[in-house]
C-alpha cells in the first residue's frame, strides 16, 4: 500500500514542525539575525531578562511583583521565539531534518549547554536556598512564592541551546545562499 | 622559541583526569559493564535511587529521613562512579583525549541528555512549588526538604550524560578493544 508522507510532521519532543524548519533553512531574506553582533545583543537581552525575572523575588508589593513577572515572561518568550529564529532552528531541529554537519555542529552546542546549565543550576539552587526557611534572607523577607526563579530556570533550560549557538556562530556572508559557507551552521534542507 | 606545552593531567571543568581516561579506554579486563544489559540495570537502579531521594522529603521522622537520606546520598554517588566507568569515561572525557567516532557518541548523548533534563527540570520545579511554604503538600514533608531535592537534581545532572550513553551504547565484543 502507497504510505504519502504527511504534509507536516510536528516533532513533540523538540517542539518543532518540518515545515517551520524547513522555512527557517531556506529563508534567504536579509535580517539583522543573520549578524553575529545583533545576534549576541539578543543573547544579552535574554539572559538580563531571565535574570530580572529570578530576582522579580525582591520586590515587596505583591501587585508590582506580579506585573512585573507577566512582563518579563512574556518579553522571555519572545526573545526565546527570536533566538531560535536567529539560529534558523538549527539548536531544535531533530537530526532528520539536519545534516551530518549540523547534527555535529548542534550536538557540540548541546554539550557546551550542558555545562552551562549545571553552573546556573548552582546558581539558581543557591539563590533559591536563601529564601527557603533557614535561609539568611527569610527571616527578613518572609515566605515568598518562588514562581519568578521556577519560570526563568525553566526559560533558562528551554533557552540556552539557542544562546549558546547564537553566540558561537559567525556572520553569514550576505550574497551567499544558506549553507553555503563552512562556518555557518544554517544549510539547506539535506 | 617557546618550549613544548606540558600535556594537561587534570580537567577540572569536565571532572577527570588524563590517566583515568586513557586507563578506562584500554581497559581490557572482563566486566559484565560492558553488556547492554547489565549497563541498563545499573541506569533503572540510578535512576530509582535519585528518585526515591528526592521523594525521601516525604519521610516525616526526622531521624529515619535522616538516615535514609544519607544512605540514598552515598548510593547515588557510588551509582555515578559505576557509570562513568561503565562508559570508560566518554561522556566526561575531553575532545583531545577522545577520537570522532567517541566525540560524535558522547556529544549526541549530551543532547538526549539536555532534553530529558529539560523535562526533568519541570518536574522538580512543579514538585517544589507543591511541597514549597505555600504549596498543598507543605504540612507533609519535614523540615531541611530542599537538601535531598537538591542533591537529587545534582546528581541527575552530573549522571544523565553516563546514563543516556549507557543505555544507548551496544554491548562490546569480548576481543574487541576499544
Amino acid at each position: 500500500m502507497d504510505k504519502t508522507e504527511p504534509k507536516d510532521r510536528i516533532y513533540w519532543q523538540e517542539g518543532v514542525t518540518r515545515s517551520e524548519v524547513m522555512r527557517a533553512m531556506a529563508d534567504r531574506r536579509p535580517s539583522p539575525l543573520r549578524r553575529q553582533g545583533p545576534r549576541r545583543l539578543l543573547v544579552l537581552s535574554a539572559a538580563v531578562v531571565m535574570a530580572a525575572l529570578a530576582l522579580t523575588i525582591f520586590i515587596g508589593d505583591t501587585k508590582i511583583r506580579t506585573y512585573s513577572e507577566v512582563i518579563l515572561m512574556v518579553l522571555g518568550l519572545c526573545l526565546f521565539a527570536f533566538l531560535r529564529q536567529a539560529v534558523r532552528l538549527v539548536s531544535d531541529a531533530p537530526d532528520e531534518l539536519l545534516d551530518e554537519r549540523q547534527i555535529a555542529l548542534r550536538d557540540a552546542n548541546y554539550k557546551a549547554s550542558y555545562g552551562h546549565i549545571v553552573w546556573v543550576t548552582f546558581a539558581y539552587g543557591a539563590l533559591l536556598a536563601l529564601f527557603t526557611p533557614g535561609g539568611w534572607l527569610h527571616d527578613p523577607l518572609g515566605d515568598r512564592f518562588w514562581t519568578g526563579i521556577a519560570w526563568s530556570y525553566m526559560m533558562c533550560c528551554a533557552s540556552l541551546p539557542a544562546m549558546v549557538l547564537a553566540w558561537r556562530m559567525p556572520s553569514e556572508p550576505e550574497d551567499e545562499a544558506p549553507g553555503d559557507s563552512a562556518g555557518s551552521p544554517p544549510g539547506g534542507p539535506p | 622559541m617557546n618550549p613544548p606545552r606540558k600535556p594537561r593531567r587534570f580537567f577540572w571543568l569536565e571532572g577527570v583526569t588524563r590517566h583515568e581516561v586513557e586507563r578506562s579506554l584500554h581497559d581490557t579486563s572482563p566486566t559484565r559493564l560492558r553488556q547492554q544489559g547489565p549497563r541498563r540495570v545499573l541506569v533503572l537502579l540510578a535512576a530509582l535511587v535519585m528518585a526515591a531521594l528526592a521523594l525521601s522529603i516525604f519521610i516525616t521522622h526526622n531521624k529515619v529521613g535522616t538516615y535514609t537520606e544519607f544512605g540514598l546520598m552515598f548510593t547515588s554517588l557510588l551509582l555515578y562512579f559505576r557509570l562513568r566507568k561503565a562508559v570508560r569515561h566518554v561522556s566526561d572525557a575531553p575532545n583531545e583525549l577522545l577520537d570522532e567516532r567517541q566525540i560524535a557518541m558522547r556529544d549526541a548523548g549530551h543532547t538526549v541528555a539536555y532534553r530529558l533534563l529539560s523535562v526533568l527540570c519541570v518536574v522538580y520545579v512543579l514538585l517544589i512549588l507543591l511541597v514549597g511554604p505555600e504549596g498543598r503538600l507543605h504540612p507533609h514533608v519535614r523540615d531541611g526538604f530542599w537538601v535531598p531535592m537538591a542533591w537529587s537534581y545534582m546528581m541527575c545532572c552530573a549522571s544523565l550524560p553516563a546514563m543516556v550513553l549507557a543505555w544507548r551504547m551496544p554491548s562490546e565484543l569480548q576481543d574487541e578493544q576499544d
